[in-house]
Formats: C-alpha cells, sequence, structure tokens
C-alpha cells in the first residue's frame, strides 16, 4: 500500500486554519499529528463571524453542546434575517424548519396551494425560530435532549478573536501543531510548492492547505482568478463596527435591506454591526461610500493545483450573506477528504476536487447575486442559474437543484420568499391534495409554534441563565 | 379545460395516462389516448427496478393485485455472468454490502482486508446476494437488526398485462381511448406548437399538450418537430434484439440473469406462467443467424412464441420536452436493458411532468428543468451501462475488444479513476445509481484498487477478520430464515388486495426519488 498519511501545513489568518484542522481530524483522527497550522493573525482581530448553522453540527461533532460555545465565545444566537425594502417589511430568511411536510409533499409546495386560499397567510407563522424572533423569545440548546432542538437551526455571530481562541484550544486538545507568523515565503517549481519559510524558518509539507485570504501562496503560483458575477459599476463595501444596534434588526440577528445607501447587511452582536454594500456610481440614487473597499467577488479557476488547496475565502471571495466562508471550508474538508493525495495520479484527484469546488460555489454565489440584483436591479444582473431558479418557482413554486449544492431546496423557498417573490400556480401533485387536510394541519401547525413560543424564555432572561465562563 | 393528448398505448403511454389521470383535477383537464392496434407495442421489457413500487403506490396500486396480474415474481438484484472475464458471476443487488464500521463504508474494509489476504467474495456480505444465490425472499424491514434493512426489492412483470391493466385504471378515471392510426401531425406556423394530429379515418384530434409515446417511432418529437436524436453507439454498440418466450423450468429464481457472450448478451426473466429471454448484440460484429443461434443452444425451456427481433440505437432525442410536446418512453431515446431501466425513465419522465407542469399555458421553465433533469438521468444510466462492458478482462472477440480499449465519456472515465487509484467514488445524489452499485460493478467486475482510503490507514484493525466473519454469518443466518421465493409468491397469490401492508417505497437504496 502507497503512503497515505502526508504532512500537511495550513495556512490561515484566524479561525480558518483551525476549522480546516478540526474538521479533518473529525474525519481522518490519526491525521493530527501530521498538521502543522501557519497562523498569519498576529494582532488580535476586531472582526466579526456570522456563522451560519451548520456551525452548530460541526461544533457537536467536535463534542461541544450550544451552550457550551456560547458560554466560551460569548457567541449571539442568529435565528436569521430579516428582509426589508426601501423601509418595507419583505420577509424573513432562515434555514431553520419551516412547516411539515405532509403526504410526501414539502411544506412549501403546500404553502403554494395553501396561500391561495388563505391570501393572508405569511410563511413566518410556520417557523418555530421566526415566532422566536419576533417575540424577542430565545431557546439555548444543551446537552439535554429536547424533541423541539430539532425545529431550530440558527446561526451565530461570535468575534473572530473569540472564535479563534476557541478553536485553538480544541485543536491543542487534539495535539495540533499551530503557531503565529508575520511572514511567509513561498518557494515554488512550477504548480509545486516546495517549501515555506516561516519568519526565517523552512517548513516541508506534502499538501500545503491555504485557508486565508490574501496568503500570497495563490499569487505566487500564478493562479489565474474569475469574477463569479458582475457588478456594472464598482460595489463598494463599507463596514462599521459598534453602532448601536439598529431596532430593524429586532430580536432576529441579522438584517438584509435596501436602503438609501445602499444594501444594509447588518448583524446583531452586542453593541451591533453594520456593514453596507453601495455601487460606486450613484445611479442607484443612494450616496456613494467613497471610504469603502470595493468588493470584488472572484474565484479561483482551480482551488487544487499541484501539492496546494485552495479552501473557504481563499479560493473564492463571496458576500456571504447566506453562507460563511468557515462552511466552504468544512465541505472543502470533506471533499478533501474523498480525493486525498495518497496516490501519483493527482490530476484525477485534482480534477474531481476542482469540479466539485465549483459545483458548490456557484448556486452559494448565485445567491449573493440575487441579494444584490433585488438591490441594485440591473446593475446587478442575475446569474443564468438564478434566472433558472426564479423561473421555476415562479411558474410551480418548485426550486431545481444542482448536485453538490450546500443549501436545500427549502433554503432557496425561504429565500425568495423572504423577498416577496411570488408563485403563479402549484403544480399538479400539489393540486391533487385535498383542501380540507391542509385546513386542518396548517391551523394546527400555527397553533403549535405559537404556544411553545409562548412557553419559551425571554432573549435576556435566556442568555442571563448561561452559566458564565470560569476564569 | 385543457386537452392532454397521449399519443401511443405501450408502457409508456398508459403508465402516462394513469398518473395524469390521477393528478389532474377532471373539471380542468381532459385526457385521451390513441393508439394502434394494427402498429402494435414494442412487446419486450419485463424487468424493473425498486422504483417501480414507488409509482404504483402513488397511483395508490395495491402491490400484491399488482402482483397477481402482471404475473409477477420478485427481483433482488440482476446476475451478471461471463462479464468481467470468462466463467465469473456476480449479482448486483437491490442493496448494500455488510454495514458501515467506524462510519466507513463496509466495502473499504473489505478492500483492506483483500490486500493483505484473500477474503470471501464481497458479495457473500450482501443479504439481497445471499437471499438471491439461496431461491429465497422476504422484504426488508426496519428491526432492531439493522442488516434486514439493508435492501430493496423490483419485479419481474408481464408488461403487456401491467398496461392492460392500467387501461382499465384509466378508463375508470374517464381517459378517453382512441383506437386509430394517426397519419398527419398538423403545426402551429408561428409557435410551431403541435395544434392537431389527424387519423386515418380522416378524424382531428385537437390538443394543448401532446405526450409522445410512439415508441421507437417518435411520431411527434422527432418526426414532427425534428428534434435531433444523439447517437450514443459509439459507447454502448449493441443494435439488435431477439426476443422469444419461454415455457418455465423449474422454480422462478427471484433475480435477472444477464449472460454475456461474443458479441451482446442474453437476457433471462422468470415470470410466473413464463421465461422471458432475449438476446441483445451488436450487428457491427454479429450476424442475426449467429446471434438467433446462440440464442437457441442457451434456451432453457420450450420457445412459446415465434422470435420477436428488434433493432435500435442506443441514445436520446436532445431534447424531451419540445414546444407542447413531452415524449415518454422509447420515443425520447433508448438505452439497452442491461439494468431495466426503461421502465424507471418512463416514470421518471412521467412523475417530473407531474411535478413541473405549470397551471398556465407557458411552458418555458418547466421545459428548461425538465430536460435538464432528464438528459442528466439519462447520461447517469449511460455511463453506468458502458461501466459493465468497459471495466473487463475481456479480450477473446473484436466486440470485447473493443469495449475495453474505447474512450469513454470523461464523467465516466473520471469516476473509474477515482475508483481505480484510491477505491473512493465521486459519490452523487441526484440520480439513478448509489455507491452500492457502482462498488458491484466495479469490484464483481475485477477492478480491485491497490490504494485504499485515508480514513482506514489509522484505524488499527486487530478483529477485523473477526468482525467481517460474523457479518457474514449474519448476513447468510438471515437470507436463510427467509422463506422460499416459491413461498413468498403463493402469499402474494392467496392475500386479499389490502389485507396486508407492503414496505413503504419513497426510499429506495437503489437511487433517490424526488
Ligand atoms: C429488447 C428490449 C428489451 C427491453 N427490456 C426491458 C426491461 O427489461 N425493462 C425495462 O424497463 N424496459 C425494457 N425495454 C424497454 C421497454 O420495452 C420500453 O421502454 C417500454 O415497452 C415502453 O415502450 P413504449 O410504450 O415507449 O413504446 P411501444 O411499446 O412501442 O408503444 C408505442 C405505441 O405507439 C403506438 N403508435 C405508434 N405509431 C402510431 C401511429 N402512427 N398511430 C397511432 N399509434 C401509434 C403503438 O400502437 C403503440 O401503442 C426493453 C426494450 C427492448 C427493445
Amino acid at each position: 500500500m502507497a503512503k497515505l498519511t502526508t504532512d500537511i501545513i495550513l495556512l490561515t489568518r484566524g479561525a480558518a486554519g483551525y476549522v480546516a484542522a478540526l474538521s479533518l481530524v473529525n474525519e481522518v483522527p490519526h491525521l493530527a499529528a501530521k498538521i502543522r497550522i501557519v497562523d498569519l493573525m498576529v494582532a488580535p482581530s476586531s472582526a466579526w463571524f456570522n456563522l451560519c448553522s451548520s456551525a452548530f453540527g460541526f461544533h457537536q461533532s467536535l463534542g461541544v453542546a450550544e451552550q457550551e460555545f456560547i458560554v466560551a465565545t460569548g457567541a449571539r444566537i442568529k435565528y436569521g434575517t430579516r428582509v426589508e425594502m426601501l423601509g418595507k417589511v419583505a420577509g424573513f430568511f432562515s434555514d431553520a424548519a419551516f412547516g411539515a411536510p405532509l403526504e410526501g409533499l414539502s411544506f412549501f409546495q403546500l404553502f403554494t396551494k395553501y396561500v391561495q386560499q388563505n391570501p393572508a397567510a405569511t410563511l413566518r407563522d410556520y417557523c418555530l425560530v421566526a415566532q422566536l424572533a419576533a417575540a424577542g423569545k430565545c431557546r439555548i440548546r444543551t446537552r439535554q435532549p429536547d424533541p423541539l432542538d430539532d425545529l431550530i437551526n440558527c446561526g451565530y455571530v461570535v468575534g473572530d478573536q473569540a472564535y479563534t481562541d476557541f478553536l485553538r484550544a480544541l485543536c491543542k486538545q487534539k495535539n495540533i501543531a499551530f503557531f503565529a507568523v508575520k511572514n511567509i515565503e513561498a518557494d515554488v517549481a512550477g504548480d509545486t510548492i516546495q517549501a515555506l519559510t516561516c519568519d526565517g524558518t523552512r517548513l516541508l509539507g506534502d499538501l500545503y492547505v491555504d485557508c486565508s485570504e490574501g496568503s500570497g501562496l495563490a499569487a505566487a503560483l500564478g493562479l489565474a482568478t474569475r469574477e463569479i458575477f458582475h457588478s456594472a459599476a464598482p460595489l463598494r463595501v463599507v463596514t462599521t463596527y459598534d453602532v448601536n444596534p439598529s431596532a430593524k434588526l429586532e430580536n432576529f440577528g441579522a438584517f438584509v435591506g435596501l436602503a438609501p445607501e445602499g444594501l444594509r447587511y447588518e448583524w446583531l452582536v452586542g453593541s451591533g454591526i453594520g456593514q453596507t454594500y453601495c455601487l460606486e456610481k450613484p445611479s442607484y440614487g443612494g450616496a456613494p461610500a467613497e471610504q469603502g473597499e470595493v468588493a470584488g467577488f472572484a474565484a479561483l479557476d482551480s482551488a487544487w493545483v499541484g501539492n496546494c488547496v485552495f479552501l473557504g475565502a481563499a479560493s473564492a471571495t463571496l458576500p456571504g450573506f447566506i453562507v460563511d466562508d468557515l462552511h466552504r471550508v468544512r465541505s472543502g474538508i470533506l471533499r478533501l477528504v474523498n480525493c486525498w493525495p495518497s496516490c501519483d495520479n493527482l490530476n484525477v484527484l485534482a480534477k474531481i476536487f476542482n469540479r466539485r469546488t465549483q459545483e458548490e460555489l456557484m448556486p452559494l454565489a448565485a445567491i449573493d447575486d440575487y441579494v444584490l440584483h433585488c438591490a441594485f436591479g440591473a446593475a446587478v444582473p442575475l446569474l443564468p442559474l438564478v434566472e433558472h431558479k426564479l423561473a421555476l418557482f415562479h411558474a410551480v413554486g418548485r426550486v431545481p437543484m444542482h448536485e453538490a449544492e450546500t443549501l436545500t431546496s427549502d433554503n432557496w423557498q425561504v429565500l425568495f420568499h423572504a423577498f416577496g417573490e411570488r408563485v403563479a400556480g402549484s403544480d399538479l401533485l400539489t393540486q391533487a391534495m385535498s383542501d380540507e387536510s391542509l385546513a386542518e394541519k396548517f391551523p394546527s401547525m400555527v397553533r403549535f409554534f405559537a404556544s411553545v413560543t409562548a412557553k419559551s424564555p425571554s432573549v435576556s432572561d435566556c442568555y442571563s441563565a448561561v452559566p458564565k465562563r470560569n476564569g | 379545460m385543457r386537452n392532454i393528448v397521449i399519443v401511443g398505448g405501450g408502457t409508456a403511454g398508459w403508465m402516462a395516462a394513469a398518473a395524469l389521470s390521477k393528478f389532474c383535477a377532471p373539471e380542468q383537464y381532459s385526457i385521451t389516448l390513441v393508439e394502434s392496434e394494427a402498429i402494435g407495442t414494442v412487446g419486450v421489457g419485463e424487468a424493473t427496478i425498486p422504483h417501480l413500487r414507488f409509482f404504483n403506490e402513488k397511483l395508490g396500486i395495491n402491490e400484491n393485485e399488482f402482483m397477481r396480474v402482471t404475473q409477477a415474481t420478485y427481483k433482488l438484484g440482476i446476475e451478471f455472468v461471463n462479464w468481467g472475464k470468462l466463467g465469473d458471476a456476480y449479482i448486483h443487488p437491490f442493496g448494500d454490502f455488510g454495514l458501515p464500521l467506524n462510519d466507513v463504508e463496509f466495502y473499504h474494509y473489505w478492500l483492506m482486508a483483500n490486500i493483505s489476504k484473500p477474503q470471501r467474495p464481497l458479495f457473500d456480505y450482501s443479504l439481497a446476494v445471499r437471499a438471491a444465490h439461496n431461491g429465497r425472499f422476504a422484504h426488508p424491514r426496519e428491526t432492531a437488526n439493522p442488516l434486514t434493512g439493508t435492501y430493496s426489492y423490483a419485479f419481474h412483470i408481464d408488461a403487456s398485462l401491467y398496461a392492460k391493466y392500467l387501461m382499465g385504471f384509466c378508463v375508470e378515471r374517464g381517459v378517453n381511448r382512441i383506437e386509430g392510426k394517426i397519419q398527419q401531425v398538423l403545426r402551429d406556423p408561428t409557435t410551431g406548437n403541435i395544434t392537431a394530429l389527424c387519423l386515418e379515418d380522416g378524424s382531428q384530434l385537437n390538443g394543448d399538450l401532446f405526450i409522445d409515446c410512439s415508441g421507437f417511432r417518435s411520431l411527434l418529437l422527432g418526426d414532427a418537430l425534428g428534434v435531433p436524436f444523439e447517437d450514443w453507439r459509439k459507447w454502448l454498440p449493441c443494435d439488435r434484439a431477439i426476443a422469444v418466450p419461454t415455457v418455465s423450468e423449474g422454480q422462478p429464481r427471484p433475480y435477472t440473469r444477464a449472460v454475456a457472450h461474443a458479441a451482446g448478451w442474453q437476457w433471462q426473466i422468470p415470470l410466473r406462467h413464463r421465461d422471458g429471454n432475449g438476446h441483445v448484440y451488436a450487428s457491427e460484429f454479429m450476424s442475426q443467424e449467429d446471434a438467433q443461434a446462440i440464442l437457441l443452444a442457451n434456451l432453457k425451456g420450450e420457445p412459446l412464441a415465434k422470435f420477436n427481433r428488434l433493432k435500435f440505437v442506443a441514445g436520446r432525442r436532445s431534447q424531451t420536452w419540445s414546444h407542447n410536446c413531452v415524449a415518454v418512453g422509447l420515443s425520447s431515446g433508448f438505452l439497452e436493458p442491461l439494468e431495466s431501466t426503461s421502465i424507471y425513465l418512463i416514470q421518471l419522465a412521467i412523475m417530473k411532468l407531474v411535478e413541473l407542469l405549470p397551471a398556465v399555458d407557458d411552458y418555458t421553465a418547466s421545459r428548461a428543468e425538465f430536460n435538464r433533469q432528464l438528459s442528466h438521468e439519462y447520461e447517469r444510466v449511460r455511463d453506468f451501462l458502458i461501466l459493465h462492458y468497459h471495466v473487463t478482462e475481456r479480450e477473446d472477440s473484436a466486440f470485447w475488444r473493443y469495449c475495453k480499449h474505447m474512450e469513454v465519456p470523461s464523467s465516466l472515465a473520471d469516476r473509474i479513476a477515482l475508483f481505480k487509484e484510491i477505491g473512493n467514488l465521486d459519490a452523487y445524489h441526484q440520480g439513478l445509481f448509489l455507491s452500492p452499485s457502482w462498488v458491484a460493478v466495479m469490484i464483481g467486475q475485477g477492478c480491485l484498487p491497490q490504494l485504499n482510503n485515508v480514513k482506514l490507514e489509522g484505524l488499527g484493525m486487530p478483529g477485523l477478520e473477526v468482525a467481517m466473519s460474523k457479518m457474514q454469518a449474519e448476513v447468510e443466518r438471515i437470507a436463510l430464515q427467509m422463506p422460499s421465493h416459491q413461498q413468498a409468491l403463493g402469499k402474494v397469490a392467496d392475500t386479499e388486495a389490502g389485507d396486508w401492508q407492503w414496505p413503504a417505497a419513497a426510499m429506495s437504496l437503489y437511487g433517490v426519488f424526488s
């Protein structure tokens, strides 16, 4: 048998590399001793992570319950994103469960039919976390299993530094080596990295995994990038930390809205933070933000070249309205394990890995493209992939799914509903569903969610009940 | 009122009519089916895969009743004889091998153990295979022992009886059946849509939506709308078949047999009242006389009818839905019956139509999605069929030499390479044939990877051999506890419709159905 184990050097700037290492060791425990994390985050970071709900499963796989994660990092639960268009509430996006399927039909199919007869029905009434958020309630999951936990799916907002510290501690427990460096230089021959010189020390690896944006490795290898979606005028992003939490956020955790200055995307944390995207030219009507950075949404043509693999933000930059970069790091690790470079024929492995990476990326980019399109109209044209999804949604209330999509068709349904898209009519299968059973089941779902909400603690009670971290 | 006109009364036509009559509200849709007894149907197509159970379930058809009227037997998989090399045989089961250990699929452990010391066949760890070899059948069940739920099942049926049964189902639901031969197809000069069909007797049939189930003729999609055919013969060179039913010999086996010959292969399908047989071959490599002689020499029972000689071309129409016409069945394309996928593709097209047909007359979005999904499915099946011919040691005839050395689609080449190199499958979620099926054919035909899963390397496996032999003994024990296939069929015959609950079909281990 040839050599399967490989010396792996993980390059990062903060949390991503630790997420990669822990995910890898989850899949292949004996690799812990083979990993070295090189962390370029030297100064404490004041940034925030907007984690999507897959973080919960990740923490669980590390043996950490939600409550323990919150205690350790001071994270706040994000139940979803409230969507507003020029002051008017349009909807609510969350990847939590909505309603329940019936006789083999998804809840959203049934909803298209139900809403035709009950135009006042709103999707939010069928989602427990939306109800909790609207009522200022919250539920934090502990180690004690609760049947209602299945109905809760939430993201988090967490400080980059706190999260990195938390992940580092877990890496330490698992004997994964890491060290901080100020400077790295890559010794490259063709498409292969010969060595990395980190603050003067030469590191040799078999496999280099780059999880950090701007490590310079892609440039050293001369890799080409490509625009993921296009904006007629440059999009600028203005990030403001420590602003007062907007009233608009209510308790949802995040807010995306079209406001005069551009597309506001805000996440609620203790003191509140905000991020705004705006078009450089005032064609949209808002004030351009001169001090903002130009947001370039681009991906590497190949995320695996030679002996170097790029994951998460290192492989593509996206606004990440719904799915964060760390999620992409985790799914990238799963793909990598399935194509583990344990043979000489790396080309075939890299080819499959790269194809799958693209298959995952494009639908995620499509979400961001869609949100920006809703804000800026023709200036940010819809990708053909979104056009197709949207057209079918309008026609029959279904969303076509592609292989390797990370999100589910339910996620797309919620997103389209949140931005006020309407369905023309249901398909034959849904039409054949009896009106009586819908008339019976739908109100009972609403009653159930309302009664759980009524019994749940308020947000402030909930966090104050969380035991404080020792030391 | 929207008029749906179905052209053709073969398996495809009647399955389409049945599903549409079930799901279309009669006050909104009228459904008409035209067929011509003079032209007749293709008259073959007897082996199915587990998804058919899902179709029947959706229609509310009782499984025992269905089995009785179609003279059905159970099917646990397909035995492939002489494929990897002459003298080899393996069963591709409707199910998995063993149980995962440490969250890793069992076959990886088997490969690892087999590298250090040759093991008993992987197939001995499949409950469906062991039951099949022992001539036994029981329904899969969720029990405390997870092995009892590791397989699925399908049927061998008399498809003409199934079509007849569905005809009754449809007529009861108001489908209007017309006997007649279509002579001309009329189209709207501006939109290109089909507007009406002219029959031999001079009558004219108007419609809003046309379902082309006219068989290989592809009367509407191919002839009238001119949608081109993509020829896949360079990968699947078989283009002829000779079919003949014979008297059943002995007890029916709960599996199909596919025996490879010099330029093709022969099927043996056991029904209750007879056996179905046929020789599929490539005319470029074998004459009709030789093919017929090989078939005759290998028949077990007495022939019950004349030889049915069929010509076909592997491939598909570049679009399955064009304008206001949806093709279902042979009119949309054909892939040889090696893995019994044609009725599945019929069912898939029908269910996708039911899911996607919009309430308004603008079909643009639905059509694009329908075509995307159908071509995806066709390509998945195509690649899986090519695998059988390509992963072989056989070089004993020009046909096998060609298949072994031909260039295969890159989607398949990559998949084979990944498996050969590191024993992994580039698993997918959409489309037919999940990992166990790929594993069955790869390993069954002798493709044993040298390297293995990185996940296994650190898992010291003392006791692996003991665990494996325990698992194998358990598989054998459960298989031998099952009733014989004959007994299971006897129960079908004795049980009144509705008396008995069969396991839910929505989830198949064989592939995911929407
Ligand atoms: C050799 C072979 C073996 C097979 N084995 C299997 C198998 O084991 N499992 C499986 O799933 N599939 C199998 N198939 C495929 C299966 O037979 C077909 O998918 C199935 O029978 C459906 O056929 P159809 O209804 O599309 O066409 P047909 O059965 O050909 O029906 C066509 C219909 O259109 C009508 N028609 C045609 N022209 C006109 C006209 N001008 N006017 C009026 N009516 C017209 C005909 O009268 C007929 O009713 C096999 C196919 C072949 C060739």
